[in-house]
Parts: structure tokens; sequence; C-alpha cells
């Protein structure tokens, strides 16, 4: 057993040497987003958009997609700020150690440059010892930075972030990013395709997250939260009580998920996996008849699996709507929110919940809407930037494949560009419809059986309200196409906007922002029904900036060399 | 005859380096021409150009008549390519990208496609990630040579075969020269170029240097010659083109330059040959030559 770590240090040297561009880039723009955006929001959220913030948040569906408020009894800016974002930079985090781990675990050997490491006087574990250690160095940095960034950050005003609690929401991060890395590493065990390993990783990053979702919506489940190192993160709660002892169980969990992938991996060959890989068929089936097809065929299974993911999480809402209407009738913020346009809601003061939501029933009714319909409205474009992930995944493919000097030998066999690039582009125009309507039959479906009134809720206004984020993800998908055919090179950009995007979504529902800020993003012009109205017009020069991307990609796509992103 | 190759003063610049300078290069069709040159000298981009993945910075490249870039697609119908590192999807097997590749080109001849594969000794059920480069390769090339096309583009296609491979690779390149297909080869292994090319070019730092057949090129350079005779001979090292002179007794061995030959024999003439052996310079020699004039 002796000499299996031989000269770990000597790679974690060279692997950070590796990192000092993609790492750097990382944390600096969490620094930016995370803390940088304090000062920003400390002017933007008073004490009283806060309280409205943290109501809409007290929402069952808020609390499925952000975790539990627990900054509701002393809502200051910072306890408010890091119990709502948590949750989400958490989840950042953690796909930049997904990638971390890959990079030097799995890709290496997939691509044959670990062999040549391997060949040098090193231990046989000291390839992936050395790229836990740099997980460790990396969100080390990461922790300190972030943390003394929060404490700068919040010296704006009566933030109330401490030293100690912007360490700990530091250290938390850090944390959460070292359990994601020894997760990685160890489903990087299980497959010999960088592929595949990457899928496990974020499907596990996704059943962590919805893990959470159940044990933060039904109270006497809150263990099943606490299973989750994402649910874990919010109990430090962070500029409230400051709790350090999820911090001690996820560093425990890391040392045994690390320590199974370190004996999977000194006991498998090199280039293997866990799962061995089956022979298949000899003839090409017939998708494998056109550059579509192929397209397609490589990513078929990603598709129908976000498909159902959608799906499920769509369900996942679905269970919660029938809540809200009692939440609602229980809510004096929610009510004004939502009941202000249409009754006086001083009518349910002091009144039984049962009697407040048919009081309110009534009212809504007479308006033509219900509550479920403004929730499934709301929830509805959640999704939609959520599922843009996906649509944008779809896209770059067409990316992946030149940077793996695949797309070439598909050119060479006579396929025009235009038709190449038009299957990437074709699927992720048709999934932004598929993913849409997936929430939408999802929550429906689930909603139907948990509703109080099953006919508060119509097939037809989920699907409506579903499928009106379709053309501001066809403008996103168009922004990514364009990206790929002229600076191929920063498509990363789209992936930064998605997040800007989502941050908007989060915290534009309660008007802080100026309106123009809004619309900065195409969900901004994206009417939320039953409210306001679908607007034709403003649908149609949607559908037609996207067309203008896409074909503007196209054109560029044509005009420039192929395997210049390698270089 | 038409040609399949046209080049008239092609540049490429990536950025601010110039990875071709100025190649003018003229290939018929059903020719078989060889590619060579040291690691980095262009041959790749050259290739690339032709099949349209890059374009010229200047300068004229057609394939068949046709444009490169402009007509890609149309040109792509009538050509093969086998690049020398090949990259598949991990997840499909070798039978269904030789598939794929074949319909895509527009050919289907399903008992060609049988024979290659037992030709080549391949298992296509296996998936492309679990097959060793030499294997990749195999795929490759049973898609190139199970298409009915006109041109074959092959760049360093064998780097990875085993010798018994490398003949089947040249038998299949024999097939297709003597049914009157083209051949682009870009290769480093001398004895296949040798074997195969009616003609070569050789390309160093981006410029083309050398164009013929090999004995075109042969008489650019000089043969070994290995004499003994009655008397010793004097003066040798007095005539123009002769050098590297090592005697041992009687014997002398030299290098002559081609057009000095005949000088040279009249020179030998008076001291009595008794045994006379000159031996053209072996493609090697030539690119060492050429190679070497870098440094
Ligand atoms: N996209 C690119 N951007 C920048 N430089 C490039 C690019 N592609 C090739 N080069 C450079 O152009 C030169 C020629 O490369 P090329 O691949 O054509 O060489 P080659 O003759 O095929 O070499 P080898 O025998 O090693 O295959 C090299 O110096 C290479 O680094
Ligand atoms: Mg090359």
């Amino acid at each position: 057993m002796k000499g299996l770590f031989e000269n770990s240090l000597q790679l974690t040297r060279f692997m950070l040497r590796r990192e000092r561009i993609t790492s750097a880039v990382w944390i600096v723009l969490l620094l930016i987003i995370v803390a940088g955006l304090v000062p920003g929001m400390y002017t933007a959220l008073d004490y009283y958009a806060r309280l409205e913030l943290i109501s809409v948040f007290e929402n069952p569906a808020m609390v499925a997609m952000a975790g539990p408020v627990f900054a509701a009894e002393n809502p200051t800016f910072g306890a408010v700020y890091a119990n709502l974002m948590f949750v989400f930079v958490a989840l950042t985090v953690g796909i930049m150690n997904i990638f971390l781990i890959v990079r030097h675990t799995r890709a290496d050997e997939e691509k044959g440059r670990y062999e040549v490491v391997r060949s040098l006087p090193l231990g046989r574990l000291a390839n992936i010892n050395a790229a836990m250690i740099t997980a460790l160095i990396i969100n080390g940095i990461l922790a300190i930075t972030m943390g003394l960034a929060m404490y700068l950050g919040g010296m704006v005003g009566d933030t109330y972030m401490c030293l100690a609690g912007s360490m700990l929401w530091g250290v938390g991060l850090g944390v959460t990013g070292l359990v994601f890395a020894a997760l990685t590493a160890l489903l990087c065990q299980l497959s010999a395709i960088t592929r595949s390993v990457m899928a496990y990783s974020f499907v596990t990053l996704i059943v962590l997250y919805l893990v959470r979702a159940i044990g933060d919506m039904n109270t006497d489940l809150e263990w099943v939260a606490l299973i989750s190192p994402l649910g874990l993160i919010l109990r430090t709660q962070v500029y409230i009580q400051n709790n350090w002892w999820p911090i001690w169980i996820m560093l425990g969990t890391t040392a045994v998920v690390a320590a199974a992938a370190f004996y999977l991996t000194s006991i498998r060959d090199i280039d293997q996996g866990m799962i061995p890989a089956k022979p298949g068929k000899a003839d090409g089936g017939f998708l494998l008849k056109s550059a579509p097809g192929l397209t397609f065929r490589l990513q078929r299974f990603t598709i129908i699996m976000i498909v159902v993911g959608m799906f499920i999480l769509g369900g996942t809402y679905g269970a919660v709507l029938a809540d809200i209407e009692s939440f609602v009738a229980s809510n004096e913020m929610y009510q004004t929110l939502i009941l202000g346009p249409f009754m006086d809601i001083s009518v349910l003061e002091g009144l039984p919940v049962d009697e407040a939501i048919a009081i309110m029933n009534q009212a809504l009714s007479a308006a033509g809407v219900t509550v479920a319909e403004m929730f499934s409205g709301f929830i509805n474009g959640m999704m939609a930037v959520m599922g843009l992930a996906a649509l944008i995944v779809f896209t770059t493919k067409a990316k992946s494949e030149e940077k793996d000097i695949r797309t070439e030998l598909v050119l060479a066999a006579s396929v025009s560009r235009t038709k190449y690039l038009a299957g990437f582009v074709a699927i992720a125009m048709i999934s932004a419809i598929l993913l849409q309507a997936a929430v939408a039959l999802g929550m429906y479906a689930v909603a139907t059986t948990t509703l109080v009134n099953p006919g508060d809720l119509s097939i037809s206004f989920v699907l409506r309200s579903a499928l009106v984020f379709v053309p501001a993800l066809w403008i996103m998908v168009g922004i990514t196409v364009l990206l790929v055919g002229l600076l191929p090179k920063a498509t990363g950009f789209i992936w930064g906007y998605l997040g800007y995007s989502f941050f908007m979504d989060m915290f534009g529902r309660i008007d802080i922002f100026p309106s123009w800020v809004a619309r900065t993003t195409p969900f901004g012009w994206v009417p939320l029904l039953p409210l306001e109205e679908i607007n034709w017009i403003t649908m149609a020069v949607k559908v037609m900036i996207a067309i203008a991307l896409t074909a503007a990609g196209f054109y560029f796509y044509n005009k420039r060399d192929i395997n210049a992103v390698n270089h | 005859m038409s040609l399949s190759v046209e080049i008239k003063n092609l540049n490429k610049y990536f950025g601010k380096f110039q990875a071709l300078k100025d190649i003018n290069l003229e290939i018929k069709e059903g020719e078989v021409f060889a590619y060579i040159g040291p690691n980095g000298a262009g041959k790749s981009t050259t290739i690339r150009t032709l099949l349209g993945i890059l374009q010229a910075s200047s300068g004229q490249v057609k394939v068949f008549g046709k444009d490169a870039w402009k007509d890609a697609v149309e040109i792509h119908k009538r050509i093969a390519y086998v690049p020398g590192d090949v990259n598949l999807w991990p997840n499909l097997t070798g039978g269904e990208v030789i598939d794929l590749f074949v319909r895509l080109r527009g050919s289907h001849d399903k008992a060609l496609r049988e024979r290659l594969i037992r030709d080549f000794n391949l298992d296509p059920t296996k998936k492309c990630r679990t097959y060793s480069k030499g294997n990749r390769q195999k795929v490759a090339l049973v898609a190139a040579f199970a298409s009915d096309v006109d041109l074959y583009i092959l760049d360093e296609p064998t780097s990875g075969l085993d010798p018994l491979m490398e003949q089947v690779f040249q038998d299949c390149v024999m097939e297709q020269k003597n049914k009157g297909k083209g051949v682009f080869l870009s290769s480093h292994i001398m004895s296949e170029v040798e074997r195969l090319c009616d003609r070569v070019g050789i390309i160093r730092e981006g410029q083309l240097v050398e164009v013929g057949t090999l004995d075109d090129l042969r008489h650019l350079t000089s043969y070994t010659m290995t004499v003994s005779t009655e008397r010793p001979i004097e003066g040798l090292e007095n005539i123009e083109g002769v050098y590297d002179i090592a005697k041992e007794g009687y014997s002398v061995k030299f290098q002559v330059n081609t057009d000095k030959m005949g000088i040279v024999i009249n020179h030998l003439q008076p001291f009595g040959i008794t045994k006379l052996e000159s031996t053209p310079p072996s493609l090697e020699e030539l690119f060492m030559r050429h190679y070497g004039a870098t440094s």
C-alpha cells in the first residue's frame, strides 16, 4: 500500500497551474455577482421591500424553490439576502466543482492525458488525491475571499452582515463545493465516458435539490432536507443564528464519499468504469442517415430525461398548489399582493381559514381567475429559466462536437453547415416547447388530484401560461446560436446571462427595480398570466427577434473556420 | 485530363501566424498524390482548406473544378476523408458510424462494407470508446473505402495500423487506383508513399518546396556510388558535384549529383573499373535532405 499517494503534491501544483484561469474566473464572477451586488441590493431592498419579499418566499411553492425562510422574525438585510440566495449560489458552486473534478479525472483519462501522467513515478491514487486537494484549495480560496467580500460589501449600511456570519457564508459555500467535488469523484469511477459521468453528476445535483425541496415543504419531514447538502447549508442560518454544525456534517460526508472514490479508483483499471461497456448494434439504425438524425441520436436520452425531469418538477409544484389557497387566505402580505386588485382584503381579517378561502375564491372568480392559476403562472416563469439551461446545452453541443474534432468528419461527408447546425438548433427550439409543456402537464396532472376544487385550474390555462414563455426561450437560443457562429470561444457568456435572468426573475417579482431593468432580459417581456394578457404583437416581435438572431448565427457559422475553437 | 485539385497562390493565416505561404499545386484526376513534410509544416491545414473546413485567407482552391469553400457540399459527394486522429462518438458502435458516413455520402454497397470489415478485421458491434487508436482508424477507413467516391483525401491514415493492416490499406488504395480513383495522401511512412504514389509534393514551413514524380525528385539530388578500380583513383575531388568521398584502398565511395554522372564515369574509365555500384537515394534520404535544410 505504500506509495499510493506518491508525488500527489507535485501533481496538485500542476493542476492548480491549469486552473489558474478557469477557476479564477468562476471565483471572481461569483464574488461580483454575490457579494458585489450587496450594496446595490441593500438600497433596493428597504425594510418594507424585505417584508414583502419574505412573504413571497414563505409561500410553499417558493419554499420548494429556494428553501424555508428563517429570516422572518428579524428581517435584517443580511439575513434575508443570505437566506434567499443560499440555495442558488450553493448550486452554482456545486456545478463549478463538478466541472473541476471531471476535468482533472475522467476527462483527462478519456482523452488519454492521464496515461502519460500515470507513466511517471506517481502513486496509483496520486491523481484523484491531487484533484481532491486542488478542490480543497480552490474551495478554500472561494470560502475566504467570499467571506471577506460579503463582510466588506455589508459595510455599506445597516446590513447586520457581521464578520462571523460572512465567514460562515463563505465557508458554507466552500464546503458545499467540497461535498459535490467528492460526489463527482465517486461518480467518475462509474463510467468511462466523460459525458455519462457528467450526466450522473448533474442528475445527482438535481435529485439532491429535489430531496431538499421535499424536506423543506413538509415540516414533519424536515430530516429529509438534511440528507441534502443544499438543505443542510440553509440550516446554518447565516446572519441569524450562525450555526456551524451543518459544516461539520458536510465535512464528514466529504471524507466518507472521497474515501469511497479513492477505494474504487484503487481497484479499477485505467480507462475503465465500474459499469462495463456493452456491445451494440453492428448497423446504423434509421436515425443515422442524416446529420440532424445523428445529432438527435446522440442526445435523445438526455432529451427524454430532461422532459421527464421537468414533468416531475411541474408535478412537485402541482402538489403544493393546494396548500397555497390556505396560505394566501392566512397571509396578509399575499392578500395585498394577490387579492388586492380584486377585493377589499380587510373583510378577511379574523375569519377562519375555510371561510376566508371561500370569500377569496368568490372574489377571484368574479374576476375570472383563481389562486391556483395565479401561482401556476408564477411557477412557469421560474421553470422556464431552469429549462433554458437544457436548451443552452443542446445548442452549444454544436460547439463541443467541434471541439472534439468530430464536426469536420460529418461536414467532410457531404453535409452543409446549415444543415449540420440546424440539427442542434431544431432540437433546442422544439425542446423549448416540450419542456414548457412537460412542466404544465406535470403540474396539471398532480394539481387535479390535490386541489379542493380541481376546476380552479384548467389544462388550457396551464398550457397557455407555460407556453407563453416559448418565444423568450427562443430568443435565448437565438443568442446562443449567434455566439456559436460568431464568437465560439465566448459561448460561456450565455450562462452569465441565464444567471442574470434568474436573478431578475427572483427579485423582480416585487417591484424593487425600475421596470426597464426587468426588461433587460427576454423574460421581462413575457406577460404573467392571468393578471396580464397575451399581446400577440409583442409575441410576434419576439419570435421575429429570435429568428433574426438565429439567422445571423447561421450566417456567421457558414463563414468561419471550423476547429478554430481548439486554438 | 481534367484536374481533381487545383490550388493557386493559397495563403492561410491564423491570426498573425502564416501557416501556408503561396501554395500552387495541380493534381490530375485518378492520380495518387503524396503530400509530405515535417510536423507542423501545414499538411493538415492544406487538407482542411481542400475540404472547405478552413477558409483560404487568399488564393484559389478548387476541387473537381469547384470552389472548395463555396461548393463544399457538392464536392464532398465525390470525396472521402480520413484524418490521422479519428475522434468518434463514444456511445455509437463502429458499425453505426460506418453506416452514417457511407449514407451521408450517398452510397450503400452492403457487400463491400461487409468485405472491408472482414479485411480490416474489425468488430463493428463495439462502442467507439472501447476501440484502440488503430481500430478507430479502421472504422474511418472502412467508411471511406465503402463509399463510392472519386477522390480519397487521407491525412496520415495509417499512423496507428499494424503492418498487416498497413498491407490491407495499401491493397485498398491500389484497388482504387486501378479503378481510376484519385488519392491525396499525407503520410510520414515513406515506404507507403514510395509504393503507392505517382507524384510527391514536399511542404516545409508552409511552403511547397518540391513537386514531382519520384524520379523527378531523384534527378535533383545525388546518387551514392561505390567504385573499385585496378589503379588508385585520383583527381575525383576536383570534379564539381562530387562530395563525401571516402577512400578505402582501391575502393571509393562518394556522392555524385545526377547531372554530373557522365563526367564522373568518363573520369573513372582510365583507372580500370572492376566494380561499379550506384544506388538512387531512397525517399527517406530525399526527405532527410529537405527536412534537414530547416536548421
Ligand atoms: N486553428 C489554428 N490556429 C492557429 N494555428 C494553427 C491552427 N491550425 C494549425 N495551426 C498551425 O499551423 C501549422 C501547420 O499545422 P498543420 O496541422 O497543418 O501541420 P501538419 O503538417 O499537418 O503537421 P503534422 O505532421 O504534425 O500533422 C502549425 O504550426 C500549427 O500549429
Ligand atoms: Mg497533420
